[in-house]
């Protein structure tokens, strides 16, 4: 190995990506040549000098302040394209979706709900409905509601007709399980409303309860508030 | 996402500062070697993390959070160079020598400070790539494999960059100590 390969490998060297052979090699050469040797020192001191170039430190609680500012603003303003547009145009393709892919799924075992025309549910005993939220982003600190017509009650909420709650959604498919008992034979509708920031959307859901298990169920259309 | 009928405010919160906290600090260190100014590399890390915030399910699934962290801060530094048209590196005056001198109790000799400025004025003098890409490898430690992430070059084109962008460095330092030789002597 001559001086002029040193040079070339003398990177390598410092950033310890040469092979053991080569590490040899050069070591052998450095071993009798003083011009090579004092090469690499300086070299080793320019690698130590830029470790210690340093950057003026942050602010006081800059980094904390830069978090919750960052979370603040985004409760605020939904990512893209601004609220109302990204917002709307997130909804109308989540409540379009949730058209197709809400349905009935008795006991509630995780299978993917059929595409019913109506919901139809038993006295007998308590149903699941899957409620399906497909959405073009994540939506923080939605605020969901479920009204619920007389003769129906989820499931843990005896006598409550109304349910509201604050979520988020993730991009793509959100499952709401919705454990449904009827009280009475009668035909009902279940109200879901997702508001966000003053924005709201309606779901109209058909609910027919029956004395006896009937297996289909539906939506419909959702209406613009 | 499977929803809870009992789920109440948002975690993401809390997710996003657990994720990004441990890594502002790096980040503002690039951002600081990018814009060359305390204020301006704090505006960088906040315009960063309002970006990041709406990513925190993404965030959970990445590996190695500080490469992907800092591939969106230079994407976000090059965006904002370009539409700003901001003045270029080179002019600015990073207070980095004052920083070191404030610091005199830690050891660092006079030696080694002359040398560490010799540094930071010889990396101002290299064009935007090569700067960027010697501090981020010989200062802030990103291996090469993770500016192949960072920069979305080829390790080899990498290697080749970081040869030539030393190489620069040294030359610039070579003159100015040849000058700084040259004024001693008059």
């Amino acid at each position: 190995m001559n001086c002029r390969q040193i040079q070339q490998q003398l990177d390598d060297y410092l950033d310890g990506r040469l092979e053991l052979m080569e590490e040899a090699d050069l070591h052998l050469h450095l071993d009798t040549c003083e011009g090579c040797r004092q090469l690499l020192q300086r070299e080793k001191a320019l690698m130590a000098g830029l470790k210690q170039v340093q950057v003026p430190v942050m602010s006081p609680g800059f980094a904390r302040r830069a978090v919750s500012h960052a979370a603040s603003q985004a409760k605020q303003r939904p990512h893209r394209r601004g609220f109302v547009a990204g917002f709307s145009s997130a909804l109308v393709a989540g409540f379009a979706l949730m058209l197709v892919v809400a349905g009935i799924l008795p006991g509630g075992n995780g299978i993917e709900p059929k595409i019913m025309p109506e919901v139809a549910i038993s006295i007998a005993a308590p149903q699941t409905v899957n409620l399906a939220f497909d959405v073009g982003y994540a939506m923080h600190d939605a605020t969901l509601s479920i009204d619920l017509p007389g003769n129906i009650e989820v499931v843990g909420f005896p006598g409550e007709n109304r349910l509201s709650w604050q979520t988020s959604l993730t991009q793509g498919r959100n499952i709401l399980p919705l454990p449904l008992r009827g009280t009475a034979a009668a035909a009902g509708e279940i109200i879901a409303t997702l508001e966000q920031g003053g924005k709201k959307k309606i779901l109209r859901i058909q609910v027919r309860v029956d004395n006896k298990i009937a297996p289909q169920a539906g939506v419909s259309r959702p209406d613009w508030v | 996402m499977k929803m809870s009928l009992f789920s109440r405010r948002s975690d993401n919160e809390s997710s996003f500062e657990e994720l990004v906290m441990p890594h502002v600090n790096n980040m503002y260190r690039l951002a600081y070697h990018y814009c060359g100014q305390q204020s301006d590399a704090e505006d960088l890390v906040q315009e960063l993390l309002l970006k990041l915030i709406h990513r925190v399910d993404e965030m959970q699934k990445v590996e190695r959070l500080r490469p992907w962290m800092a591939k969106a801060l230079y994407h976000l530094f090059i965006d904002r160079l370009r539409q700003q048209q901001r003045r270029p590196l080179e002019t600015m005056q990073p207070d980095q020598l004052e920083v070191l001198r404030e610091s005199g109790d830690s050891g660092v000799s006079s030696e080694k400070l002359v040398l560490v400025s010799n540094i930071e004025q010889a990396l101002r003098q290299l064009n935007h790539e090569q700067r960027l890409l010697v501090v981020m490898h010989d200062v802030e430690n990103y291996t090469l494999s993770e500016l192949t992430t960072i920069l979305d070059a080829p390790i080899g084109t990498l290697k080749s960059r970081l040869h030539r962008a030393r190489a620069k460095l040294r030359e610039i330092l070579s003159a100015d100590e040849t000058k700084s030789a040259a004024m001693a002597c008059l």
